[in-house]
């Protein structure tokens, strides 16, 4: 799907058909299975799903950063820069790590390392890519620090994490991100651990910086709420798979997989009174042993025999939406369409 | 740090008094000296009056333990009961033959038992780690004095034998050969060869695997994976932010080790008859040297307490988190 | 992975509640009641509700050093049980014609100066070893969870105070404590037990007070102290079964630690009086001598106390790995 963002060109980062599993006690775990996306220069793409669902696996297969043992790349490519990063060696994809592809985690206080100080492992990530001296690589680091707005930042490149509140730890942990200028930013659940005051400005600083630095961003979360201000597009996974992916005001305006209405349906509403919230019921499917059919049809309101049956595969919908969804293009498939109206009009067996 | 530090000193001290009369008491109870003075046959008569009142035992007892502490402050500890040489001189180089051998022996093995337990870690799963958990298995299974019998028997017979040597190969008695003098580096080592091995076992089984745990526990840690996404080397990752870490709660667990390790030395002093301090403690327990066997104790449990100390301000440097307690 | 926290290691902290059989189901299935089994059913699966003890029998048998440790201390500890119907001599019956003999058919580990036999003494000998080993394990279990629950449970004054004189103790030289106590108190086989449990409980009460701290924080601690449950039921109903496997695992590495306690005491003869009755550790020390003329008289019970606390230590961590919840995977 092409870029939102004017003369945006070719993408920065292409993934084809990515399959990541995961050695288990149980078995071993399909954790992406098939997902292909782009991404384009300057753009924020979300990545949204439920715990499970495959996108952090998919940022760790990106960099490379599965489970030493467990995990591994099944097949697939992540085109960037012209190579597929896939195929690289651990010594060119460390070269990649942090200097073009830079990552940040949901909570800084364990992902930032307790008994080294920050200024310090900010330098560390500058010296790690860039000859520099001890002395100028930490000049650096403070002014990264006041760059996302720390205050007093020469003292505080002194402390130690713990000595930070959440929201300056996560701010810390995205100057380190950015020391380098990456052309992408993935940002893994960045505000799930904050209040949602200190959430919110995460979330601008990291669209100050976009625009200061020009940085591509795959945010990964699972809180529409956070998407709805800060993305360009977005793209849900399920069980694995890509099963939707749209502009962002297409997506709230006019979302057309089952699950997505579900996603957008449990969130809270400042707009609307409700006694009660409406989750999705069930739980997502064992990727251990993937079933056939469409993946969401055990907890689909609407699910019919062909979606048991026939896995429906990502098309083209309306303008330019991609779903998967057997009956994604009927024109009044939107979250208003009571499942009980559905069944009427479609006779068991499959329609269309 | 500074503050950390004085508080915990100042903890120290009443630890110290506390420790200090217990050892006062229990020693007086195992060598009652009142009854030692008068059944010990090897004490002449004059000698028991001249100890009578050194040992102050017309006071009362609080007075006789002030007494004594003070002396014992000052490093006036008194005669033996029994050799009648100043106790002093006799402790000093028992003391300082302990320490040689703690520090060889401690030194070696922890290095040695942190670089297994950090492989076995990063290599889990390996023959390396299988190995070096069988190995670790056997040797915190094994009786100290078992195995000291069995590196003398060895050591001493087995091998040389084997080899066609006259035993023993290795010494496996004392520190210098019977009547030499001064100070030989060379002898000193081959001395303390077999001693520290047998301390070295132990603790390279227990610290590689403490390690061990340590670092599986410290590798899955969030800090790892956000220091590989940065690109830095693997080695660089392991040792800075893997191993860096994982000391912390191996110190903690060596601050409690401490007064075990004194018990493997005893034992391994005795088997080996080693002069230190351990040796010395067993002799004097077992002749009823009251006054030897006081101090003795009293030093080694002093030591344990300051060793316990030095450990917990190690601690504290290693990781900053507590240093604010 | 950090991200996936094992759901089964909360399944098992939740004392007496049902378990799905791991083996047949997916983890991550784990929302509500109704949804488990409505998916179970839509993959054809059968729901099996396992009690919590079958699961960590399941996960011990699995270790295999375990599974041996387990067959090598059950051969020995009822070799010692059974000793005065198995023992081919009596535990001091003298052949005097027989003295300092090496190991024969008559006399499978050999005898001794005074001709008894090494192995019918090994196994008499190991009934009282490993009697002290278990009593004492016992005793320091009982004490130390008794006051590591109290300290982590009341914090505060009763925290520090407790903490204080345990950390203490525990910085003092176990060994030299226990010989000058052993030498006060006397030598039978109960002043032994005595003398170590006095000294061995401050180790597991820091651990029991750490599980304990950690387990005040969680929700069905404070619901229970929320609804006024008294301080009594909320430990024994509510902290304690989940303090099992700790428990287990720890006392059990006791046994093997209070094994290695007495034979050294009894070696140097400060331990259980030989002319009572025999230990492993006695056995050794009093035929120090005659290492290396009868260097089978120290072999076998050197070997007999090294196969019993290495099975100890093998059984101890198969426990670890099915009941500790504290513990990653190894």
């Amino acid at each position: 799907m092409p870029s939102l963002i004017e003369g945006a060109g070719d993408p920065v980062l292409s993934v084809r058909d990515l399959h990541t599993t995961i050695d288990t006690e149980n078995g071993t775990v399909h954790a992406v299975d098939g997902v292909s996306f782009d991404l384009y220069p300057r753009e924020v793409l979300a990545i949204v799903g439920e715990s499970g669902c495959g996108k952090s696996m998919t940022a760790l297969s990106i960099l490379g950063l599965l489970p030493k043992r467990a995990g591994r790349i099944e097949g697939g490519q992540v085109v960037f820069g012209g190579r597929d990063l896939t195929t690289l060696s651990e010594r060119a994809l460390r070269s990649v790590r942090g200097d073009q592809i830079a990552m940040i985690f949901q909570d800084a206080l364990t992902g930032l390392n307790p008994v080294y100080r920050v200024g310090d492992q900010i330098s560390e990530m500058i010296r790690a890519h860039r000859d520099v001296s001890k002395k100028k690589a930490l000049a650096q680091a403070v002014e990264l620090l006041d760059l996302v707005g720390i205050p007093n930042p020469a003292h505080r490149a002194r402390n130690y994490v713990h000595e930070f509140s959440g929201g300056m730890r996560q701010r810390a942990m995205i100057a380190m991100a950015i020391a380098l200028e990456p052309d992408i930013l993935i940002a893994d659940e960045p505000t799930t651990a904050l209040d949602v005051t200190v959430q919110a400005q995460v979330m601008d600083l990291l669209l100050r910086l976009r625009e200061q630095l020009g940085m591509a961003i795959i945010l990964i979360t699972h809180d529409l709420g956070v998407v709805a201000g800060t993305a360009d597009r977005v793209m849900v996974m399920y069980a694995g798979r890509k099963i939707e992916e749209q502009g962002i005001l297409q997506l709230f305006a006019a979302p057309r997989h089952p699950y997505t209405w579900g996603l957008l349906g449990s969130m809270p509403r400042a707009d609307e009174i409700t006694d009660r919230l409406s989750p999705i019921h069930g739980a997502p499917p064992s990727l251990i042993a993937p079933p056939v059919g469409c993946r969401f049809s055990p907890r689909c309101r609407y699910a019919k025999d062909v979606c048991r049956i026939d896995e429906p595969p990502l098309r083209r919908v309306g303008d330019g939406a991609l779903v998967s969804c057997h009956f994604a293009d009927r024109p009044d498939w939107t979250p208003d369409l009571s499942p009980a109206a559905f069944a009427a009009q479609v006779v068991d067996g499959g329609d269309e | 740090m500074l503050r950390y530090t004085l508080k915990r000193i100042l903890i120290a001290i009443p630890t110290l008094l506390v420790i200090s009369i217990a050892v006062f008491w229990a020693a007086r109870e195992i060598a009652s000296p009142a009854g030692q003075l008068s059944l010990n046959p090897r004490i002449s008569a004059e000698d028991r009056v001249r100890f009578r009142e050194q040992l102050g035992l017309d006071k009362s007892g609080f007075e006789q333990y002030t007494d004594w502490l003070g002396g014992f402050l000052q490093f006036d500890l008194g005669e033996s009961l029994i050799s009648r040489r100043d106790v002093w001189d006799i402790i000093q180089p028992a003391l300082a033959n302990t320490l040689v051998l703690v520090v060889f022996a401690a030194g070696w093995s922890l290095l040695i038992g942190i670089t297994i337990g950090t492989i076995s870690a990063v290599r889990r799963g390996s023959f390396f780690d299988n190995a070096a958990t069988g190995f670790a298995f056997f040797g915190f299974s094994v009786p100290t004095f078992w195995m000291a019998l069995m590196v003398q028997l060895f050591f001493g017979l087995y091998l040389a034998n084997w080899l066609g040597v006259t035993p023993p190969l290795l010494p496996t008695a004392g520190v210098y050969p019977p009547g030499h003098q001064g100070f030989d580096p060379g002898l000193r080592l081959k001395y303390i060869l077999l001693p520290s091995l047998v301390l070295a076992v132990q603790l390279v089984a227990v610290y590689s695997r403490y390690m061990r745990a340590s670092m599986l526990e410290v590798l899955n840690s969030d800090y790892i994976r956000t220091a590989r996404s940065k690109g830095v080397g693997e080695t660089k990752v392991i040792v800075r932010h893997g191993v860096r870490t994982a000391l912390i709660p191996v110190t903690t667990q060596f601050a409690v080790d401490i007064g075990a390790l004194v018990g493997g030395l005893i034992i391994t002093e005795e088997i080996f008859q080693y002069p230190g301090m351990g040796h010395l403690f067993l002799q004097a327990l077992f002749s009823g040297d009251y006054v030897l066997l006081l101090p003795a104790m009293m030093i080694v449990a002093w030591a344990v307490i300051i060793a316990n100390l030095a450990a917990d301000l190690l601690y504290a440097r290693l990781d900053p988190r507590i240093r604010y307690v | 992975m950090s991200e996936h926290r094992d759901p089964r290691d909360e399944m098992i902290g939740h004392a007496g509640q049902i378990t799905i059989d791991p083996d047949n189901v997916d983890p991550a299935l784990f929302v509500d009641d109704e949804a488990i089994v409505g998916d179970i059913a839509a993959q054809g699966l059968q729901l099996e509700t396992v009690p919590q003890w079958r699961l960590a029998v399941r996960k011990f048998r699995r270790h295999k050093m375990a599974m041996v440790g387990l067959v090598v201390l059950t051969l020995i500890v009822v070799g010692a049980i059974l000793a005065p119907w198995v023992a081919p001599y009596g535990e001091t019956e003298q052949n005097l014609e027989h003295s300092l003999e090496s190991p024969s058919a008559n006399f499978w580990f050999g005898t001794d100066n005074l001709g008894r036999d090494s192995f019918s003494r090994i196994l008499y000998g190991g009934r009282v070893s490993i009697l002290v080993g278990v009593a004492v394990a016992l005793i320091v279990g009982t004490l130390g969870t008794t006051v590591g629950v109290i300290a982590g449970y009341f914090g505060g004054f009763v925290d520090s105070a407790l903490m204080r004189v345990t950390d203490t103790l525990l910085a003092l030289p176990f060994l030299m404590i226990v010989i000058v106590l052993a030498r006060i108190l006397g030598d039978g086989v109960w002043d032994i037990v005595l003398v170590l449990s006095l000294f061995g409980w401050m180790t597991l009460a820091r651990i029991i007070r750490g599980q304990v701290l950690s387990l005040k924080e969680r929700e069905f601690v404070e619901a229970a102290r929320a609804l006024g449950t008294p301080n009594r039921r909320v430990i024994t109903r509510h902290l304690l079964p989940n303090l099992v496997g700790v428990i287990t695992v720890n006392v059990s590495l006791t046994v093997a630690v209070a094994i290695l306690a007495e034979s050294t005491l009894s070696f140097f003869g400060l331990g259980i009086d030989p002319t009572q009755t025999a230990t492993w550790g006695n056995m050794l020390g009093g035929n120090e001598g005659f290492v290396t003329t009868a260097p089978w008289l120290v072999w076998f019970p050197g070997l007999a106390i090294v196969f019993t606390v290495l099975s100890i230590n093998f059984i101890g961590d198969g426990m670890r790995d099915a009941l500790d919840p504290t513990q990653g995977k190894h």
